[in-house]
């Protein structure tokens, strides 16, 4: 037992010990909140796994292998994060033994990261397309336009009429021109035939069989293929090779999901890359393990992917649409063209987002350790739908940096604590499925 | 002047650390120690608690920032310290007849099993977790069975 003098003590320590519970349950509950977070990059070690900041590239669009920023090659990179913040700091640790001090500005966009691709020029309608304009009947064949020069030569191949989508002649020079088809003519590369229950597609002279009928539907109307029986098949060699189903599909197997581009098949890590990169959960279609297995399945698909090549972004503001293919993206300029690139759903995205940025100016903090922030309201671009924040700095003169930090946060207000009780009510709803 | 000042600060060092280590052998300090142990137990098994709770309601929160590991922390810290200083003081450890937490263990329990098998029918939901529970109630008992008085 305690006399009276450690007992006043005990009370004392009792009362600290109290008061520091009750502190981390409100720093707990202000972290609960109001999450941050984080993201790095360290120049000595550019190919670490650990950079969680990334395409830290150049004005010129080359990745960097040092700290060394040279005049007009000021860094351009990105963090991809889900969630609702309202201010950012980044912060420029500079190598102190090598660098002057630093001054410049850091602007800010957010959007999808392939959206903040460069634009080429307009997409050309899809391989095996029929087209139609006015009393002219056309067929897209390795990227071509290929005239039918008669209505006999399309009876004769056996091309269904109602398959021939119309078009207006502006759209008719999107693609290069190729040879008429004749009544004479083989069946030209990408034509489509239905043979029993099989879809099969032309391509150098082999047929490819699509995997199944849901892949083709999810490529080309059905009336688009012409109809053939068995014999028709001894007039061509069937390749091993499969077809699949559009770019951009979404396939779920078991509790995976996968996203589909070319041959290419991308397992997508978690339902926050999923929700946030733009998918929508009714798209997804079940397959099966051959429609799986004519894939070559890809490393793991994380909120740090760009979206493949194949997927389609629709600009809610300005409604137009635009493709992605090797890192660019390609507006695409005639409804005619749309259709021929079917997709369950298009990726939202807003045209504005790629011209609204926010700016700071970049201030020491300690001077003396080469410690550089520029700090940042985000509200303006915070609602622009994506996931990728592209931070594009302006240095005044050359540097030697040692590392980047980046760190969102949320404001401490009333209307942020609300959102975040909303957001919390939100999930433990959708954890119970009341919503 | 400035040597007769430093042999003072040694002095009044040597003395704060003689006096220190006579504090910490001092059995009220060491009682004082064990109380606030106590405390720190009581506040980390409440917390332990209101975690799994929290986990159970919006799954990921606590584990993905590693709060069980935390908690844990803190709960054997506080347990080790209690263990040691009780052995100092010869603080023995009484097992109660009455178990006066275990409706509030059951109760807990109940929810948190039940909670975690949602997608079940309610009916097959009671089941099981009243199966659940009495099937670890007769292994704890196989195990430290009852005395008898």
């Amino acid at each position: 037992m305690f006399d009276k003098k450690w007992n006043r003590r005990y009370q004392f320590s009792r009362l600290v010990v109290f008061a520091i519970f009750i502190f981390i349950v409100f720093f707990v509950a202000y972290k609960i909140l109001f999450p941050s977070a984080s993201f790095v990059f360290s120049f000595r070690t550019p190919n670490s796994t650990k950079n969680s900041i990334i395409n830290m590239k150049n004005g010129q669009g080359d990745f960097y292998e040092n700290g060394h920023i040279s005049a007009g090659k000021n860094p351009i990179f990105e963090t991809s994060l889900a969630g609702d913040f309202s201010k950012t700091d980044i912060v420029f640790n500079l190598d102190e033994n090598l660098s002057d001090k630093l001054k410049g500005v850091v602007e800010i966009r957010k959007s999808h990261q392939a959206f903040f691709y460069p634009t080429e020029g307009p997409l050309e309608f899809n391989n095996g397309s029929l087209l139609k304009n006015n009393t002219e009947y056309f067929m897209v064949s390795d990227g071509a336009i290929r005239k039918f020069s008669s209505m006999n030569a399309i009876d004769k191949l056996g091309f269904k009429k109602e398959a021939f989508i119309e078009v207006t002649s502006s759209d008719l020079t999107l693609n290069p021109r190729g040879n008429n088809i004749t009544e004479n003519s083989s069946y030209p590369a990408d034509s489509i035939f239905h043979i029993l229950d099989e879809y099969f597609q032309l391509k150098n002279d082999v047929l490819l069989r699509f995997v199944s009928e849901k892949a083709y539907l999810s490529q080309y109307s059905p009336s688009q293929a012409i109809e053939k029986d068995l014999a028709f098949l001894d007039n061509y060699s069937v390749a091993e090779e499969y077809l699949g189903f559009s770019d951009g599909t979404l396939l779920s197997a078991d509790i995976s999901v996968y996203v589909t581009s070319g041959k290419e098949l991308y397992p997508i890590n978690n339902p926050i890359t999923f929700e946030s990169d733009g998918y929508l959960w009714s798209d997804i279609i079940p397959a099966n393990s051959e429609e799986i297995g004519i894939y070559e399945q890809q490393k793991l698909f994380t909120i740090d992917s760009p979206h493949p090549d194949g997927t389609i972004f629709h600009t809610q503001d300005s409604g137009k649409y635009y493709y992605i293919k090797n890192e660019t993206k390609r507006e695409i300029t005639s409804a005619a063209v749309l259709k021929t690139y079917p997709r369950a759903s298009y990726i939202p995205v807003m045209e504005k987002s790629l011209e609204t940025s926010v700016s700071c100016s970049i201030n020491p903090t300690f001077r003396l350790f080469g410690l550089y922030k520029c700090a940042s309201g985000i509200q303006k671009i915070n609602n622009f739908p994506g996931n990728s924040y592209q931070f594009a700095t302006n240095i005044d003169s050359p540097i030697v940096l040692d590392s980047i930090d980046v760190e969102f946060s949320q404001l401490l207000d009333w209307n942020n604590t609300k959102k975040s009780l909303g957001s919390l009510k939100n999930k433990v709803f959708k954890n119970y499925g009341l919503n | 002047m400035k040597s007769s000042s430093k042999k003072i600060n040694q002095r009044s060092f040597f003395h704060f650390f003689r006096s220190l280590r006579s504090t910490t052998n001092d059995p009220q300090f060491l009682f004082l120690i064990y109380k606030i142990s106590q405390d720190i137990l009581l506040l980390t098994i409440l917390s332990f608690v209101a975690a799994l709770f929290l986990e159970a309601v919006l799954p990921g929160m606590v584990s993905g920032n590693n709060g069980f590991f935390i908690v844990s922390a803190f709960a054997f810290a506080a347990i080790s310290s209690l263990a040691t200083i009780g052995k100092k003081l010869n603080i023995g450890f009484q097992h109660e007849k009455k178990q006066r937490f275990l409706p509030l263990i059951l109760v807990v329990a109940f929810i948190l099993i039940g909670n975690s098998m949602l997608k079940f029918a309610l009916w097959e939901n009671l089941l099981i977790t009243t199966a659940t529970l009495l099937i670890f109630f007769i292994l704890y008992h196989s195990f430290s069975p009852l005395k008898r008085s």
